[in-house]
């Protein structure tokens, strides 16, 4: 996939990520290093298979925090680097962020953060815009795929120019759009590489120094801020006569409001674009409140600007009527979309823009929708973790315990997809690692329940080794199951250090997690293949028997991998003649290869992967390589 | 020149809605018509639902389409085009693939999957046509279901709904299509064409 490269002036249709990508390769990029997240995956993704061509390194790292250190060290070397991570990523990685931010860098670092209002890929509505006044960064935040290049690779230029690391905000909505891009000429830019030492600048053992570097990020941040200006990524558009109503606007919003603008013809609102979100234009926004009556902001989940704009009229000792999130016209929860800006600017401009949908018709769409059924998500066919969960459940039924007699902290990634049905088996989901330190605090409660922390395998590298260690430290009795299926499966498949290979294909030492449960001080580590079913029960009845901490290694690869790699074996068929129908494989199972057909079961040769767990549980041997036991 | 036209596709992970949307777009890109595209991936790979929203035209800024503007819904399975019925308005023409995946939740009998009948005639109430057919089916006979997608193309190139020519969509199965189901995709496209032609100007 080398849609990313080509001729200076070509138009390329690109996803906001891919142009971002293409806006790190313009850029002169040295590294770019991240841990998968949706929606930020992409810009890494992009970049793999072009990473020789270009020169440019190309990495995935155990974590956030670790890549935001990497993509640091290079910068200080006065290389342009690159972080890339999702929302909740950057809490990871806010410790190293925020100290950075004192030091500076000598080559251009750009980290970029991608939010997901609306949480489609789960986790927490969190504005990253926060964080930008949090470590005192400035931050640009792209419209679309276009803009999204070009802001990359300003981003660079301003980094390097004004020794700042810069932030680069997408939300799922800009990240993922794709649009017309036109290409620009790829830098070449002089890799000096010089790291001085100057422990002034980049040590923190004594207040002064620190207060000194405080004091320099301030400068460079409003020197940066006043620079980015000329970039034109904010645009204040004044009404021709003195408008009554002004419409500040940034990230995804600004595209519904553009669009409703042209289709509504409100050539009458005064509009003020922000591209800038650290430091916020000042100057533009005073300008559009000296000339309207009313101003409406319209910014996804925190009133970030909105905030300033009343900090401004406070200031000008201005009084105008300000809308948004603060006096309830917008919610503060979930996304935009056209009917949420056209409905708060027909709440301003007093009319409504957009005809209403006749009652009847209303009608028909509430029906329409109450038939449709909810797609929960399930294992894949062949997936280990629905052999890992069958287990489990059967040991638990083994020791005498009911569903509710045993807690079950998940974590992210697929593995928490054992809270659905037909599972049902995970309690919680936290944040990366968190199976196993909750799990370590429920146990010190005191409650007098076993506790399982079901983790994979990417997760468990990611940020459960320091609960583990605590767990083997402060001696708590918790069985830990890693769920190891050699890959972060959820974002699309990416490395981990346990794959034995890093991102752009290269053949690398395999961390195994049973061996850093050992290191950590663990006594009862076992490794098991889920797919045996029989072995694994006993592995879990002995892990809830032990003392202490233990830990089960669950290991067999993701089907989807397996698949790609011809690692899977033949269709399973059912007999027909022995299957009675009595679902007990797809209620086990809920695996998609397996159809109800005319009261029996039958199996997609398509979705079926041989696993064999099906063929293990039905009742009446009426599955099988050749259709059951008799087949 | 086009100002706007919206293709909403509405499917479920694997069924190839997202290689169908980047045919459409790509026909409209390398006429030079301004383009607008978003895929909402979300959980594909986990059999969740997968839309792909398609917009062409110069008065397009946003990656989604608004209520009811819709110019074509193309619903690659029967429970998934309810989903997307918002988008739907009087001028929409709906292509409907018959062909079921049961939810989970259906096939361990906790639901029951929505009547086709009824669906059809609440979604010929709610838009201006409806077309349907077993692109799954269809595929089968040019050798393989991997293409039901592409008999879809052919149904939407037939109907000539979008400002976009037949070469022009053909053209874009030939470049993005895998080479080694050539072949089979183009013979999947002129089977969409087929079937649609046998319907005249039924609905």
């Amino acid at each position: 996939m080398t849609k990313v490269l080509g001729e200076e002036g070509t138009i390329k249709v690109l996803m906001g990520n891919e142009a971002i990508a293409r806006g790190a390769i313009e850029a002169g990029v040295g590294l770019v290093t991240g841990y998968p997240g949706t929606p930020s995956t992409e810009v890494i993704e992009t970049l793999i298979p072009v990473a020789k061509e270009t020169g440019m390194k190309v990495e995935w790292s155990v974590n956030e925090k670790v890549a935001l250190e990497i993509a640091a060290g290079v910068a200080f070397a006065g290389m342009r680097a690159m972080a890339t991570m999702k929302a909740a990523g950057l809490n990871v990685a806010s410790d190293p962020l925020i100290q950075i931010a004192y030091s500076g860098v000598d080559g251009g670092l750009v980290i970029y953060l991608a939010d997901d209002p609306a949480a489609h890929a789960g986790m927490a509505e969190q504005d990253n815009r926060l964080f930008a006044k949090l470590s005192s960064l400035p931050m640009l935040e792209p419209t679309n795929p276009q803009a999204a290049k070009e802001m990359t690779a300003a981003a660079f230029d301003l980094s390097e120019e004004f020794k700042v690391p810069f932030l680069l905000r997408g939300t799922t909505r800009t990240a993922h759009m794709f649009g017309n891009v036109k290409l620009g000429p790829e830098k070449k830019v002089k890799r000096n590489l010089r790291f001085v030492r100057d422990i002034r600048r980049y040590t923190k053992a004594g207040p002064l120094w620190c207060m000194e570097q405080h004091a320099s990020l301030l400068q460079k941040v409003e020197k940066a801020g006043h620079a980015a200006a000329r970039y034109k990524f904010n645009e204040l558009r004044l009404a021709k006569e003195q408008g009554e109503i002004g419409v500040i606007a940034s990230g995804a919003p600004w595209n519904y409001l553009e669009e409703i603008i042209s289709r509504y013809g409100l050539e009458d609102l005064a509009t003020l674009k922000i591209g800038v979100i650290n430091p916020l234009p000042d100057d533009l926004i005073e300008k559009m409140l000296s000339e309207v009556d009313s101003v409406l902001i319209l910014e996804e989940l925190e009133p970030f600007i909105e905030a300033r704009v009343l900090e401004i009229l406070g200031k000008l000792g201005k009084k105008i009527e300000v809308h948004g999130k603060l006096d309830g016209i917008i919610s503060p929860v979930g996304e935009f979309d056209q009917s949420t800006v056209e409905e708060a600017i027909g709440k301003v401009v007093g009319r409504k823009l957009f005809p209403s949908i006749p009652p009847e018709r209303k009608k028909l769409i509430e029906r329409a929708k109450n038939l449709a059924v909810r797609r929960p998500l399930t294992f894949c066919p062949g997936c280990p973790h629905t052999a890992t969960y069958i287990a489990l459940l059967e040991a638990m039924k083994k020791l005498g315990y009911k569903r509710d007699d045993v807690i079950v902290t998940g974590d992210i990634g697929c593995t928490i997809l054992g809270m659905n049905p037909p599972f049902n088996v995970c309690w919680t989901e936290v944040c990366m690692g968190a199976s196993i330190g909750i799990g370590c605090g429920l146990e010190r409660s005191g409650i007098k329940k076993p506790i399982i922390a079901a983790i994979g395998d990417s997760t468990f590298y990611h940020a459960g080794i320091p609960p583990l260690i605590d767990a083997v430290w402060n001696g708590t009795n918790l069985t830990v199951a890693i769920l190891d299926n050699g890959i972060v499966a959820m974002t699309g498949h990416q490395p981990t250090p346990g794959s034995g290979y890093i991102a752009t294909g290269e053949e690398a030492k395999p961390v195994r997690p049973e061996d850093i449960a050992r290191g950590c001080g663990v006594d009862h580590v076992v490794v098991v293949d889920p797919y045996d079913l029989e072995r694994t029960t006993d592995a879990f009845v002995e892990a809830l028997k032990s003392e202490g901490p233990s830990v089960i290694v669950l290991r067999g690869l993701c089907a989807i991998t397996a698949r790609r790699r011809k690692l899977i074996g033949k269709p399973l068929k059912v007999n027909l003649e022995k299957c009675t129908g009595c679902m007990t494989c797809i209620k086990s199972t809920a695996c998609a290869a397996l159809l109800p057909s005319e009261g029996k079961v039958e199996i997609s040769p398509e979705a079926c992967t041989g696993c064999g767990i099906c063929e293990k549980i039905c009742p009446l041997d009426a599955i099988g390589p050749g259709g059951g036991n008799s087949g | 020149m086009v100002r706007e036209f919206n293709v909403l596709i509405s499917g479920v992970g694997g069924q190839g809605g997202i290689t169908l949307s980047r045919m459409i777009t790509d026909a409209a890109a390398r006429k030079g018509l301004k383009v607008v595209r978003y895929e909402s991936l979300g959980m594909a790979q986990r059999g969740g639902a997968v839309q792909a929203h398609i917009r062409l035209g110069e008065d397009i800024f946003s990656p989604l389409i608004p209520s009811g503007r819709a110019d074509v819904v193309i619903a690659l399975e029967p429970n998934e085009a309810l989903r997307v019925v918002d988008f739907i308005g009087d001028e929409t023409s709906i292509i409907l693939n018959t062909r079921k995946i049961p939810p989970i939740s259906v096939l361990m009998g906790e639901v029951n999957y929505p009547p086709l009948a009824e669906e059809i005639s609440l979604l010929e109430n709610l838009g201006k046509a409806v077309y349907t057919l077993d692109a799954y089916e269809l595929a089968k006979e040019v050798g393989t279901t991997r293409v039901a997608n592409t008999v879809i193309l052919g149904a939407f190139s037939k109907l000539n709904l979008a400002p976009l020519m037949r070469d022009e969509l053909l053209q874009s199965v030939k470049s993005i299509a895998p080479q080694k189901y050539l072949k089979e995709n183009i013979a999947a496209f002129e089977v969409g064409e087929k079937e649609l032609e046998k319907r005249g100007t039924q609905k």
